[in-house]
């Protein structure tokens, strides 16, 4: 269940990693609830195995549900003078890396002074991550490290992901409407496939 | 569209959750029951002290009622099959405004042992029923009945580990067998 990044301690605040994972699941859970207006549903798999902590789906509409992966922090990295940067940094086994389009992370500095997420949030989908969250592959696993900037005028590679919280809910819809068109899309593209298929427009 | 009323519940338990957790420095364990039979949300102890806890029952409201033109309300109310009245110094309310602008509970918040809240929400029994009607003033200056059971969202944690604290002396397995002050030589310390 523990979320956090190994480096990521729970140690300044002293809740425990297990701690630390549910609250910022539930955290997550109520942004996306009530930033949608209660239009997000989200179901918690009964286990762990596929590295899913929800599933999401707009009310309703079954059959095109996002996967989501909850990631935090309990502490921000100084890199600079001025620069506060989220960074998480957890192993995946490498027969378990999920590149799919319909599976996210969702990457947050949680805050144990004000017991909330602080803005921006990531939301980022995982075959991005994958490919630049410095992976490092270490016997049968891959290590990622999620670094990014905390600051308001940042442009860094993880800018175009960052999401504030009362808009997460929004942004989750958007996620699953989009990829139901392209899903729509592909399943269109693959019926020209078909042997014997006559394709028949009206003049 | 408003989140539904199974929404605001659950989110409001998480936000209570979250609040002993993280306030208590993880010391404060919550346990769901398996079923909601009788009306606890939360089991609470403090870890490694099992057998030691309290139920609570938590309670929400999305909305402020206006008692004037500057003094803002929670108002909450709901029925009890009279059978199902729990009145026990181990059974608590926790009273929050869940306000959907923040996203989260707003100061202050009300921990309220259940004989107390019983006795002070405007009890009405009608049919097989207690009706319960709490309406408590928000405002930081408020001297109302409510009052004495304020706690601050980043409170909670240090409140809770107190009412344990307290309410450990008064649990069972915390009072003597009898007899056994009777029995000669036996010393009892207590920290």
């Amino acid at each position: 269940m523990g979320n956090q990044g190994r480096s990521q301690g729970g140690r300044a605040t002293r809740i425990s990693y297990v701690q630390q994972g549910i609250v910022t699941q539930n955290e997550f859970a109520k942004l996306v609830m009530m930033g949608s207006g209660g239009r997000i549903e989200l179901a918690a798999p009964l286990t762990d195995d596929e590295r899913r902590d929800f599933e999401v789906h707009v009310h309703g509409r079954y059959g095109s549900a996002l996967a989501l992966q909850v990631k935090s922090a309990m502490r921000l990295a100084r890199l600079s003078a001025n620069a506060l940067y989220l960074r998480v940094h957890f192993g995946v086994r490498a027969s378990r890396v999920v590149n799919d389009p319909v599976f996210w992370y969702f990457l947050a500095y949680f805050n144990p002074a004000t017991v909330r997420f602080d803005d921006p949030t990531f939301l980022v989908p995982s075959a991005f991550l994958h490919e630049h969250a410095s992976p490092r592959k270490k016997g049968d696993e891959w290590l990622f490290t999620f670094q990014a900037s905390m600051e308001p005028g940042s442009h860094d590679q993880w800018e175009p992901y960052r999401v504030s919280q009362v808009a997460l809910g929004k942004k989750v819809t958007q996620v699953i409407n989009d990829l139901r068109k392209l899903r729509a899309s592909i399943d269109a593209s693959q019926l020209l496939e078909m042997p014997e298929l006559i394709w028949a427009r009206t003049a | 569209m408003r989140i539904s009323s199974v929404q605001q519940g659950l989110i409001a338990e998480y936000e209570f959750a979250k609040f002993l957790m993280v306030g208590s420095g993880g010391k404060i364990e919550l346990a769901r029951p398996m079923s909601d039979d009788e009306a606890r949300d939360y089991e609470i102890h403090i870890r490694g002290k099992v057998g030691m806890g309290f139920a609570c029952q938590v309670k929400s409201a999305m909305s402020l009622h206006k008692m004037s033109k500057n003094v803002r309300s929670i108002n909450i109310f709901f029925d009890i099959p009279v059978e199902r009245l729990v009145n026990s110094p181990f059974y608590w309310y926790f009273v929050a405004y869940l306000d959907p602008k923040s996203m989260g509970l707003a100061d202050p918040t009300f921990l309220i042992p259940s004989e107390d809240f019983h006795r002070l929400a405007a009890p009405i029994q009608r049919g097989g029923k207690w009706r319960f009607s709490m309406a408590a003033n928000m405002e930081a200056k408020s001297r109302d009945r409510w009052n004495p059971y304020r706690v601050g969202t980043l409170e909670l944690g240090a409140r809770v580990l107190e009412i344990s604290r307290d309410l450990g002396k008064l649990h069972p397995g915390a009072k003597l067998p009898p007899g056994l002050l009777a029995i000669p030589d036996v010393l009892v310390i207590r920290a």
